[in-house]
């Protein structure tokens, strides 16, 4: 008998509490009409190379780290020797730097490796794409991008490598992985 | 009014009204159903086809399920096969006849309409009992074994509280237990009233397979039910005669409970006697959509040991409350 009970006052409680629901302001979002402002944090939009704004110099040095540390394998870049840059990282770029969009899952793994802060992610929605081809991001696609980041700095990413460095270095404030605890 | 209804062109015309109301009802409840789950979840539902809110979602559907292919098993049993959506929407159907829809006003106003109502709403088993042991799916016929244990044990409760009004009122005719009502609804009537409509209600769920007495569709276990192989305009079917049972049930208990087509003159009978199916198929709704469901030894047991014995006290209180006064 006394479960009766708490059956009975735990249907009545579920039951308030869709009766409540129904009165609130529902959640969804009709997103292409309306869109949600996208978090500080974000980290699901489209690729960028970037470039020194004052020099107009591409930041890739063509080292492939990326290119290793993606699980999906979906980045390629082969190296090309140039002349030396004038800001002074370096004197290789790289030829061919593609990017296969459908299989990504935006691990940002090759944001974090990059030396360079060359690769980063754009801060937008991910935009649909009606043609496989539209997913395929060519290093002209990627420069684009990187370009648009210039003209509105709001699309820049919130991690690049070198952010992410000094976030997790311990010298720069933050509390040690092994610190004592506290008694 | 009921001077238009008169003979057998009347009848043909009130049964043709009756059925387009009842079918275009069975197609919106679908659309109200899914908007009140949704806004029930912090959703919005269906908001795309149709511009205040989706309301064409429902033609969308059935435009949706007309053109899709309509698979029948190598191996079905194919008359049983092709009976069942038949079976379990026309009887669901039959039973608007014997609501009586105003004063002097039913399609079928015969002395026993209470019984014959009980009768076709039971017959939707043999059709749904028909698909599952057709489809030669063994979680269709599981699903059919499972409705046939919930009926045979959720009926007898459900007649037991629906005839306790029917004892009140002192005739199986429906519109004598409407009107029986005229000072009082049955539901208010002391203890028996509201017992045997919170019994009743529980019936309901288990006969309309709603959660959470939904064991014969326990998606988790039985992927979908008995209607599993089906798919296009059968599919639609069997889901219209699952609505249209569910608003015959609802527009049995408005009538035997709420006073049917009763109610303050400014509107007429039947848009009562609508009106209180609705309320109760939100009532539906709100349960369905906040419980769990019971397991299937849970839910029999609900029934035999709780809701049976109730059913049947109350019967006799009532039976001893009328033949006393």
């Amino acid at each position: 008998m006394a479960r009766l009970g708490t059956i009975v006052a735990g249907t009545l409680k579920t039951m308030g509490w869709t009766l409540r629901n129904v009165f609130r302001p529902a959640t969804t979002v009709p997103y292409p009409r309306r869109k949600r402002a996208i978090p500080k944090i974000w980290r699901a939009g489209s690729f960028a190379l970037t470039f020194d704004p004052a020099t107009g110099e591409e930041n890739c040095i063509g080292c492939r780290l990326c290119e290793y540390a993606c699980p999906s394998e979906i980045i390629a870049v082969t190296l090309r020797k140039g002349e030396a840059r004038t800001n002074g990282i370096g004197a290789t770029y790289c030829d061919k730097f593609t990017l296969d969009f459908q299989a990504c899952m935006q691990c940002e793994l090759c944001i974090q490796v990059c030396p360079t802060d060359a690769i980063v992610m754009t801060r937008a929605l991910s935009p649909p794409a009606m043609t496989r081809d539209a997913l395929f991001l060519s290093k002209e696609r990627l420069m684009a991008n990187g370009r648009a980041i210039v003209a509105s700095p709001e699309l820049s990413s919130h991690a690049t490598g070198t952010r992410l460095r000094e976030w997790t270095d311990a010298t720069r404030g933050l509390p040690k992985a092994d610190a004592e605890p506290s008694p | 009014m009921s001077a238009l209804f008169t003979g057998w062109t009347g009848a043909f015309l009130l049964s043709a009204l009756t059925l387009a109301v009842a079918m275009t009802f069975v197609a919106y409840l679908t659309w109200i159903e899914r908007k009140v789950a949704a806004r029930m979840q912090n959703r919005i539902g269906p908001y795309e086809v149709g511009v205040p809110h989706g309301w064409l979602q429902p033609l969308a559907d059935v435009a949706k399920l007309l053109v899709k292919e309509d698979i029948t098993p190598r191996e079905a049993d194919r008359l049983l096969y092709n009976a069942g959506p038949i079976l379990v929407v026309v009887p669901a159907l039959i039973g608007f006849a014997f609501l009586p829809l105003a004063r002097g006003l039913a399609i079928a106003d015969h002395a026993y309409s209470f019984l014959f109502f009980i009768a076709f709403a039971s017959l939707t088993l043999l059709g749904i009992f028909a698909a599952g042991w057709s489809s030669n799916n063994k979680y269709a016929l599981l699903s059919a074994l499972r409705m046939a244990a919930m009926a045979v044990s959720y009926e007898i409760p459900l007649i037991l509280s629906l005839l306790v009004p029917v004892v009140l009122a002192g005739s199986f005719r429906l519109s004598d237990v409407v009107e029986a009502q005229r000072p009082l609804w049955f539901l208010f009537y002391p203890l028996v009233g509201q017992l045997s409509f919170a019994i009743f209600l529980v019936c309901a769920l288990a006969e309309g397979n709603k959660s959470p007495l939904d064991i014969l569709e326990a998606e988790s276990e039985l992927i979908a039910a008995y209607n599993v192989e089906y798919s296009g305009i059968k599919f639609a079917l069997f889901y219209a005669g699952e609505y249209a049972h569910t608003l015959a049930i609802c527009g049995l208990a408005a009538t035997v409970f709420l006073g049917g087509y009763l109610g303050p003159p400014f509107l007429p009978g039947p848009v009562w006697l609508v009106l209180k199916c609705l309320a109760l198929f939100l009532v539906i709704l709100w349960i369905r959509w906040s419980l769990m469901r019971l397991r299937i030894d849970q839910a029999i047991r609900l029934n035999w040991m709780i809701l049976l014995p109730a059913s049947l006290v109350n019967l006799m209180i009532a039976a001893w409350w009328v033949a006393g006064s």
